[in-house]
């Protein structure tokens, strides 16, 4: 677990909304993520990256609906 | 069946989330709140300052005030505004953008009855940063949601844009 410092304004995260300033703790994998992506900064090592707003594909699932007799 | 696909392309708005939403409210992204204006019962704002709320009219008995209202940041509470009475409801919208009849093509189902085909759509603006989860439609003339789905899940930063494929929502024939 890793704790972070969001940078951006404001993070939808599930059901969760944080804000600039709040501090979390993530697991690893999530943490690195959001420092990559310049969401948020370590406060212990002050690691931190530029945000990369940019074109995003996302893959939608269909949706299958059976039906019954 | 093809009544009830038709039913889904009522949308006309497509919907990019961090989480799965269960109402109207949860999906959209509504216009910007404005002074001494006409709001309807039912009618969906968000602040001029987003603040991850959006506000649905719960009262009315006029227009909104001259100045914006102090917005409560606890779904439920509500406030006034002028004759408005605003109730605060959660929001896990990212993206969003409009559709129109003619984004919806129905056909025979891949495995059995029908399907309806939602096109693919490009440079969705991304207005929240998040984690997508899920897709959804929503039609704002009825504040209703019209379908959801869930997507890859995908970082996605405010100022940037989303592309989505064209997907589908299938309905079988009874076993």
């Amino acid at each position: 677990m890793r704790q972070v410092e969001v940078t951006e304004d404001q993070i939808n995260d599930g059901q969760n909304t944080l804000y600039k300033g709040d501090r979390v703790t993530l697991s690893d994998e999530k943490a690195a993520q959001w420092i990559a992506a310049g969401w948020a900064k370590d406060p212990k090592t002050g690691e931190q990256n530029e945000r990369k707003p940019g074109v995003v594909k996302i893959q939608v699932d269909n949706v299958a609906q059976n039906t019954k007799s | 069946m093809d009544a009830a696909l038709d039913k889904l392309a009522e949308a006309d708005e497509n919907c990019v989330l961090s989480a799965e939403p269960a109402t109207y409210y949860e999906a959209v992204d509504p216009a910007a709140w404005l002074a001494t204006t006409n709001y309807a019962l039912g009618d969906a704002v968000r602040p001029v300052a987003r603040n991850g709320y959006v506000y649905e009219a719960t009262a009315d008995a006029g227009s909104s005030a001259a100045a914006e209202p102090t917005w409560p940041t606890v779904a439920g509470q509500t406030v006034a505004d002028g004759g408005i009475t605003w109730t605060c409801r959660n929001n896990y919208a990212l993206a969003n953008g409009a559709l129109a009849g003619g984004d919806f093509t129905k056909a025979n189902g891949d495995t059995s009855g029908r399907k309806t085909t939602l096109a693919a759509k490009s440079g969705l603006a991304i207005h929240t940063t998040g984690t997508a989860t899920h897709v959804a439609t929503a039609d704002a003339a009825t504040s209703e949601l019209r379908d959801v789905t869930t997507c890859t899940s995908q970082l996605l930063t405010s100022g940037g844009t989303v592309d989505t494929p064209a997907w589908d929502h299938e309905i079988g024939d009874a076993a």
